[in-house]
Formats: C-alpha cells, structure tokens, sequence
C-alpha cells in the first residue's frame, strides 16, 4: 500500500503530461485481488502488463528522441551565442550575451532535469513491476516474476545508457555556461536583489518533481516491513538538499547472520 | 535432459569458453540444424520462459497495441508463456511447476511446436551448458534466449545500429555474455561472417534483450505471422541523429528536406520513412520554436526581456536557483544510478542462484533413492543448502515443491522452506551484506 500511495503522489507531482504514463500500480493490485481458479484474471492481469511496457517503451523511446535533438539543439545554440553576442563574438554586447546566457542556463538546467526525471520515470515504473510482480507471485503460487523481471530488465525503457550518456554531457555543457568567475563578479555588483519573476526557474515544475522523486526514492528505502533480499539498502543522502525529511540514513539494521 | 548429451557438450562449451574460436565438429550436425533453425525465421524457437508452464503463447512481449491485439486471442488460456514470438511458437517447459493449463484449451500451435520441439531441446540443452558451464560468472538465464536465434540477417543490422551505444552497467555480465556469444557467433560464422563481427564488436547487454528487443521491433518486419504495423519502434541516437541532421543540411535545411530524401540519404537500414518523418517534425519544431520545445512558454519572453534591463540584481538570485536545482537533479541522478545497478545486481544474484541450483537439481534428480536429501537439509554437507541460499521467495517456494517430488516420503515437505529459511539466510554467503535480510 505504501508504494501504491507514494507512486500516487509522485505522478501528481510530476510534469503533467507524464501522468498517465506511470504503472497503473493500482489497477493491477485490483486485478490480483480478484484473480481466481479460472485463470481469466490472470490473463488479464498479464495482458495488463505487457501493456504497461509496451507504454513504458513506447513513452521513454519517444521522449529519449526529443532529448537527443534538443541535446543538440542545445549545444549549437551554445556556440550560436558565444560567437555572436559574446565578449569575442561577432556583434559582441554584455546585455545581450547575458541575457541569452541567463536564458540558456535555464533552459539547460531544465532539460538537465527532465532527462533525470525520464531516469527517474523508468526507475519508478521498474520498482512497480518488480513489487507487483512479487505480489502476484505470492498470491498465485507461480513462479511469475523472475523470468518477467529477466525480461524487464532488457526493454527500452529500463536500458537508461544512453540518458545518462546524455545527462553526463549536459552537466558537461554546463560548465561552460555556468561560469565561476562571473559568479563572483555578479556576487560583487548586488546583494542578492531577487526579481521574483525572474527567479522562477521552475516554470515547468521539473524542480519541484526532482525534489519529490528524491524524497519518495528514499522514502521507499527507508525499510518496510517486507524487507527482504530483494529489498534496496537505504539512501545515503547528503545534508544539504532542499528536503523536506531528514537526510541521514536511517539506521537500519541490517543483519547478515 | 539426458546426461550423455550433456557431457557431449560440456566439453564443448568449456572448451569454447576460453578459445571463443575453434569449434569442434562433434556437435557439428545438431549445431547445423541450429544454425539452420537460427536462418529461418519463421517459426523461431524461443527459450524465454521455458521456466513458466505454457499453453498459449504471448507474442511480440513488448510489442505494440497492434501485436497484441492480434494475438489476444492466444491468451485466452490461463498459462502464460513469456516468449516474445509470433504466435506459432509454444515451449513446453521442462521443469516441471505448480502451475498447470487449464483443460480443454486448444492451442493453435500446438502442432507445429511438437515437430520444432527437437530444436527447441537442442537449443536449450545448449544454452543449459552454457550456464552450466559459466555458472560462476554472469551467465545467460537457463533456457534464456540464445543469440543469434532469432537473427536474420536484417535484424542483426538492425542490432548493429541500435545496440552500439549500449554500455553493459556490468562490466562482468557484459564480459561473459560477450564470451557466450562468440560461442554462439562462432557457430553461426558459417552462414554470417558479419554477424559475428556485428555481435562481438560490441558490448551487448545480455543476449536476451536483442532478442526480446528485435522481436518487438522486427518481428513486424521479419516475422511472418505478425500483421505489420506501419510503426516500428526503432531508437535514435545521437549519432543517427547526426547523421540526420547532415542530411537534412545536405537537402537544404529542414523545410526544404523531405523525409523521402532524407531516408534515402541517410541509408540507414531499420529505419523507415515514418521514423523520419516524427523525426523530421520534431527536429523542426525543436530548432524554430526552442522555447515551446522545451516547455517553456511565449508569454515569458517579456518578463525575459525585463529582467535582462536588470540582469544584474536578477541573475544572481537565478544563479542560486538554478545551481540549488542542478544539485538536486544530479543527486537524483546519481541515486537513481546506483539503485539501478543495485536492482540488476539483485535480479543477476537471483537468477545466478537459481541456475545453481536447477543445476544441482537435476544433477541431484539422478540420484533420487539416495538418501542424501535428506531432513537435514540444513546440513553444510549437502550441496543443496548452498542452493537453498536464495535470495528469492520464488526459490524457497521451488525447494519445497521440489523436495516433494524428490522425496515423497518425507514430511518435509513445504515446512522445510519454513523451517530453512532463516538457517539459509544465515548460511548467506553470496549475498553482499547490504542486501541481506535482517
């Protein structure tokens, strides 16, 4: 019940389009709760499955083209800026260079987190698999899930390679539009006047559904009472994030006998 | 599965295990039977769940709707067989399990599984050995899907181009599928010299997948029973989106190019004028309105354009947003890295353990008067409580039904899985700590 509820309040949380994309956890518990000798059910419950990843796949694969074009997208429009309105560009203006680069950063900041979000996205739906999975197992005495999760394991959705590849590489175009001297420079001129408007980077919400897959990734760690050796160790997370919960690891005492 | 024909093989596979080349011609007639199997494409074996009972078969497993759909009626049976081909193919599982088909249901293709089933044996007797042989590596699932097995040539182009930007998350599964597919290229080098250099040029992720993932993906293309949806659901790449984009730029710029000449120029074999045609409109509305394509809407450009009059006030305050943002994203990303690599690890664990010990099973299943299985089944002596040390509820749920079979006159019977299960966890020793229960 506890992931059915946390993966529920993550959906919401989440970009809006997304919502319907995520495991239908619930219509699934709702099939196995009245699975019967029949067997009817179980097709059903089975056919529900194969397609939640059919639309896992399809959903991720779609999103993971987008990404690869505006990952590139991004880059040129990099070099586009620095070689015009940049400090050696060809109609080089400061005004201009940083408010193009006060526009890209965020807009990379932003695809930054909407690929960790997909990232996320496939985690959640894999986490819902294997537990629904392990649920049907235990209430139809077949041997289901291992051979299943074999085959989960290999689908589109859950190869993330090449979004972390992306995600990687993000981080490193940052760094050439963060600049850390020009931090300084700014820190100098103001102290830190906000213009509330300009200060909401998080249009689309995507800081506010990081900080929430964050918080419910390690909220489902924490332990539960059908912790096994199937079950994830806790999150080890560092102090300084903006959550709501404290960070520290629980300090769950695991046995190995 | 008879154990002569497995001593056959063993040496084979042992041998092959480290010479990834040379092939002996002993088993050369059944290989050639594979390899003939392996060519055709019409009635592809499929191990893939072998482990489960079936009846009625579920194609294309991650296929779309429109696979589905036509093969729903296969699903009317109860049992379910995760093998993600056309609808002829029906494994009968060889072990044996709790779960039985429900009588009465005909299957369509029970016919044409009985005369592949030969294959399928052989096959799967050979994919036995090569987890029996590489049991202390990452090795392929018992009955897991073989490599080339399904490849025609077209989809092995295919997994030249999709699969080349994959890199294993497991550096040992990669480094052992690896070794197990040049085994398995090396038998098919006959027939497909490029595959072999297709396959092992590259780090593949468990064989498995390009098989699960080409069967969705072709199988419309390749297989004869699908209806062939106009869809296919190829994977980009940067690099095919580079080569697109060189394209396009070739054609005269994106709204000059049109998608016909862009396939054309690109050349890309899989790839299909409706790939590029979404992905012709995508790149469009990514390079005119970036904004839109990123979510983020018009109407801000104003508020933009007065916030750039004050940039310095207001930038600072971005600045620490955005880099509060960017710390949160990347913890997200780190954390959900090293809970993938745990969920793999855990499921490789499971599935490692389980070939051990359907291993042992069948290797204990000879000997079923002797009194080895005993109730001490605790007992460090026996090779079956090493076994027993599953991780999985799965397998303590097979122990008991196996022990059943085995020894119908003990009483152990399922109390045995209860009675054992905290004395195998304690016995764990190939669980790392942080996954061990408490």
């Amino acid at each position: 019940m506890k992931f059915g509820k946390r993966l529920k309040n993550q959906i919401q949380e989440t970009l809006p389009e997304w919502h319907d994309k995520f495991l239908s956890y619930k219509d699934l518990k709702k099939l196995l709760r009245i699975i019967s000798e029949d067997g009817k059910t179980e097709a059903k419950f089975i056919h529900l499955l194969h397609a939640e990843i059919d639309k896992f796949n399809a959903f991720f694969v779609e999103k993971e083209e987008d990404f690869i074009i505006r990952q590139k997208e991004l880059q040129e429009k990099i070099r586009d800026i620095i070689a015009t309105v940049g400090p050696q560009g060809t109609r080089a203006s400061d005004i201009e260079y940083r408010s193009e680069i006060g526009k890209i950063r965020r807009d990379i900041v932003n695809f930054h987190g909407e690929m960790v979000l997909l990232e996320n996205y496939s985690n959640v739906n894999y986490t819902g698999l294997a537990k629904i999975l392990k649920k049907y197992d235990k209430r139809t005495g077949h041997l289901l899930r291992l051979p299943f999760i074999e085959k989960v394991l290999q689908q589109p959705f859950f190869t993330t390679e090449l979004i972390t590849k992306l995600v990687k590489e993000c981080e490193t175009t940052m760094d050439v539009v963060f600049f850390p001297e020009e931090e300084e420079v700014m820190k100098n001129i103001d102290g830190g006047k906000h213009d509330k408007k300009d200060t909401e980077t998080d249009k689309k919400g995507i800081f506010r559904s990081t900080v929430v897959a964050l918080e419910t990734m390690r909220e489902l760690r924490g332990g539960s009472s059908t912790y096994s050796h199937l079950s994830l160790p806790p999150m080890n997370l560092p102090d300084h994030l903006p959550l709501t919960t404290p960070t520290k690891s629980a300090s769950f005492p695991i046995q190995c006998d | 599965m008879e154990a002569s024909n497995k001593s056959n093989r063993c040496s084979y596979f042992s041998h092959s295990r480290t010479k990834s080349s040379s092939l002996p011609t002993n088993p050369n007639s059944q290989l050639v039977s594979i390899e003939r199997e392996l060519q055709s494409n019409t009635a592809e074996p499929s191990f893939a769940a072998h482990l489960l009972s079936n009846s009625s078969t579920m194609s294309s497993l991650y296929s779309p709707d429109i696979n589905f759909s036509v093969h729903k009626q296969n699903m009317s049976s109860s049992s379910f067989v995760l093998d993600h081909q056309s609808p002829s193919n029906n494994i009968v599982s060889p072990i044996p399990l709790s779960y039985s088909l429900p009588s009465g249901e005909s299957l369509p293709s029970q016919q044409l599984i009985e005369g592949e089933h030969w294959n399928d044996d052989a096959i799967q007797e050979l994919l036995n050995f090569n987890s029996g042989v590489s049991v202390d590596h990452c090795s392929i699932q018992n009955g897991q899907v073989l490599a080339s097995e399904d490849l025609t040539p077209h989809n092995r182009q295919k997994s030249q181009n999709q699969w080349s930007n994959w890199t294993a998350s497991d550096a040992c599964l990669t480094s052992n599928w690896n070794e197990i597919l040049n085994d398995v290229t090396a038998m098919d080098s006959i027939h497909t010299p490029e595959f072999t250099n297709t396959l092992e040029s590259h780090q593949l992720m468990p064989v498995p997948s390009n098989s699960g993932e080409l069967r969705a993906f072709p199988s419309h293309v390749s297989s004869s029973n699908c209806a062939t949806p106009t869809k296919q659901r190829m994977r980009w790449t940067p690099e095919k989106h580079e080569r697109f984009v060189k394209s396009v730029n070739q054609l005269g710029g994106c709204e000059k190019a049109t998608p016909k000449a862009v396939l054309k120029l690109m050349n890309f074999e899989d790839m299909t004028i409706y790939h590029v045609k979404s992905h012709l409109q995508k790149y469009r509305t990514a390079r005119y309105r970036p904004d839109s394509s990123e979510g983020t809407s018009e109407r801000n450009n104003t508020l933009d354009e007065i916030s750039s009059l004050d940039l310095k006030a207001g930038s600072i305050g971005i600045t620490e947003a955005l880099r509060l943002q960017m710390e949160v994203q990347k913890q997200l990303h780190e954390q959900l890295e090293i809970q993938r690599n745990l969920q793999v690890k855990i499921e490789e664990n499971g599935r490692r353990l389980q070939m051990m010990f359907e291993k042992q099973q069948k290797a204990s299943g000879e000997k079923v008067h002797l009194s080895d299985t005993t109730e001490g089944q605790s007992s460090d002596d026996n090779d079956n409580v090493n076994l027993k040390i599953t991780s999985n509820d799965d397998k303590d749920r097979q122990v008991g039904e196996r022990e059943k079979i085995i020894n119908p006159n003990t009483n152990n019977g399922g109390s045995i899985s209860q009675n054992c299960q905290p004395a195998k966890r304690s016995k764990n020793s190939h669980i790392p700590d942080s996954l061990a229960s408490k």
